[in-house]
């Protein structure tokens, strides 16, 4: 398994997990919830920046946790894995590491370390993002224009003599009233955000679906290896998006297609 | 070996920055460091009462207008290995001193025989408040979990970031840009200091990469004062995860410190101020917090939840 103890380091730190440790799924949940439910409600260390945090900075905001997220559940499920082959870490001996991960049987582990035993059941959650707000513009960053044309650099003269032009920042859609939320492509995230937005909790969709609350909690984390049925999965999204008032099929069809990639890179 | 200058500022006034810069000093001086606590705060020096004396004579005026060396103007206050020096109005003008001067006098107060300078900033956002905040080894927030306070602090920041740019854009011979871009912002649709940033990025790949690698070498380190609930404890979490994601630069946690009801009694009192009594919890906070600075560390969940 790819290691790289910077990258690992830097994850806990965006969840404020102390670098040392090795969190369990319940800890790596909640310390994502708590930031998580900072970004989705109002605060005081929000409420100053309230003319700049649009939405779509949010958004990406959220997804940065949301990779912080997965990425530790994935290395410390990975690591409790090895631990239970080798016993302790200690006797980790890379002579016959590598063989020894051909072994691999299909233990219950991945039951042992999931998220379902863990998570609080009910979490509540009743802010609203804010809903009547225009959507903003989202600065395009990309030089792929320019570098597609000119495929070596060639370093510029210390000084710049004639002034620079700079593309302005392009145009936002103007998309008459719609809250941008419901024109983002629908994954686990856009859910997440619509239910909170509407002030369900995961305890009053499950009620409302009959969908079980850690299938609804694994959907909206894309915990895709919890679904070992696409059917399963598709039909839980259609009473999602049913029970949020989103355009169901675009749900199906957009969330479905990230389950077949995810599918796709683990296959092997 | 040059001393490590941390610098303590924020932006609002009355946050606590005086009393954190003293209580930081005297426990670094307990543990036998030498330690030289600056006041630059421009309008209300105070720093002396909280360790309990008079205001200096001299003063930082005499170094730049008389040449008098910084080991004349600085202190001796009761605590051992712990000294004082005092600035004032006039030597911190941003009129009367240039950037040259100052760059002097950092010279020099990294030369001061101590482990550590601490600069007490002051409240606001001025040039040499910045500056000073610039020069620093390490850069101290103290904030209240109070909306104002963030408020502040993110004007704060974005100055920081606008001088540290701009200085940067001086270096290699780009004077002005970030400052004529941001004149012309509404022209070229620039409505905060990220897209400034990101505007000048886009110049070119070159000059994206020293923003890039300039910015990811600065830190701001955090401390919430006066907290009175666990909300308030978490209000540094979150400021982190802004400063962190949205600003996006390197911010730590270092710790908070309860509301205490006898502040004053605690900061006069001689025991807690010559010993730094641990049985005060006002102690054990600060304590805390000078380890996390000392061992580069900061503050983590199962510290909160554990109780610390
Ligand atoms: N932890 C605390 N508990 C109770 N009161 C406190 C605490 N910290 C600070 N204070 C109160 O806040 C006041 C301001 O503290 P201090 O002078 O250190 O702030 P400052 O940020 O330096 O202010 P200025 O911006 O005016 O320089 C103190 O006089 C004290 O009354
Ligand atoms: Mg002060």
């Amino acid at each position: 398994m790819e290691f790289n103890t910077d990258t690992l380091k830097k994850y806990l730190d965006i969840l404020d997990l102390d670098p040392d440790s090795h969190p369990t799924p319940d800890e790596i949940y909640r310390a994502y919830h708590k930031l998580e439910t900072f970004y989705t409600s109002d605060s005081i260390v929000l409420d100053p920046l309230d003319d700049e945090l649009d939405d779509n900075e949010r958004i990406l905001i959220l997804q940065k946790l949301e990779d912080a997220f997965h990425f530790l559940n994935d290395h410390f499920k990975a690591e409790s894995q090895e631990e239970e082959l080798l016993g302790s870490p200690e006797n980790v001996n890379i002579e016959i590491e590598d063989t020894l991960v051909e072994y691999v049987p299909e233990t219950d582990w991945e039951e042992r370390v999931s998220l379902e035993d863990h998570i609080p059941i009910s979490i509540e959650q009743t802010n609203e993002i804010e809903p009547e707000k225009e959507i903003e513009p989202v600065i395009t960053l990309s030089n792929e224009e320019e570098s597609e044309n000119h495929v070596e650099y060639i370093t510029p003269p210390a000084t710049i003599e004639t002034p620079i032009e700079i593309k302005s920042i392009p145009e936002p859609p103007k998309e008459n009233g719609t809250h941008s939320l419901e024109n983002l492509p629908v994954n686990g995230l856009v859910f997440q955000m619509v239910r909170e937005k509407k002030g369900l909790s995961i305890n009053d969709l499950a009620s409302q679906t009959g969908i079980a609350e850690r299938d609804l909690i694994a959907l909206e984390m894309e915990q895709f290896e919890k679904f070992q049925e696409a059917g399963d999965l598709r039909y839980f999204i259609v009473s999602l998006a049913k029970a949020l008032s989103m355009d169901h099929l675009r749900a199906a069809e957009e969330y479905m297609k990230r389950y077949r990639q995810w599918k796709r890179e683990h296959e092997y | 070996m040059k001393s490590e200058i941390w610098a303590i500022g924020g932006g609002k006034g009355g946050t606590g920055k005086s009393f954190v810069t003293s209580s930081i000093g005297m426990n670094l001086a307990q543990q036998g460091k030498r330690v030289t606590l600056i006041d630059a705060d421009l309008g209300g020096a105070n720093l002396h009462t909280f360790l309990r004396m008079k205001k200096p004579k001299h003063s930082l005026t005499d170094f730049f207008e008389s040449k008098t060396p910084l080991s004349d103007i600085i202190k001796n206050t009761d605590v051992p290995n712990l000294r004082f020096i005092t600035g004032d109005v006039r030597s911190l003008d941003t009129t009367g001193v240039k950037y040259a001067q100052k760059l002097k006098l950092y010279r020099h107060i990294r030369n001061i025989s101590s482990d550590y300078v601490l600069i007490d900033l002051g409240a606001g956002s001025n040039h040499d408040t910045i500056d000073s905040f610039l020069v620093a080894d390490r850069m101290i927030a103290v904030i209240l979990p109070e909306e104002t306070s963030l408020d502040n602090l993110y004007l704060f920041i974005k100055k920081v970031l606008f001088r540290k740019v701009n200085r940067l854009l001086g270096d290699y011979g780009l004077r002005d840009i970030a400052r004529k871009a941001w004149e012309e912002r509404n022209r070229k649709e620039i409505r905060n200091i990220k897209e400034l940033i990101l505007y000048v990025k886009n110049i070119s790949p070159e000059i994206r990469t020293l923003v890039e690698k300039s910015l990811a070498d600065f830190t701001l380190y955090i401390i919430v004062n006066q907290v009175k609930n666990e909300q308030h404890i978490e209000t540094g979490f979150a400021t982190k995860s802004i400063l962190q994601q949205y600003f996006e630069l390197d911010a730590k946690y270092l710790g908070y410190i309860r509301y205490n009801e006898f502040f004053w009694k605690f900061v006069k009192d001689t025991n807690s101020f010559k010993q730094f009594s641990p049985s005060v919890s006002t102690a054990l906070e600060i304590g805390s917090i000078v380890q996390n600075l000392m061992e580069n560390k900061q503050l983590n969940l199962s510290q909160v939840h554990n109780g610390i």
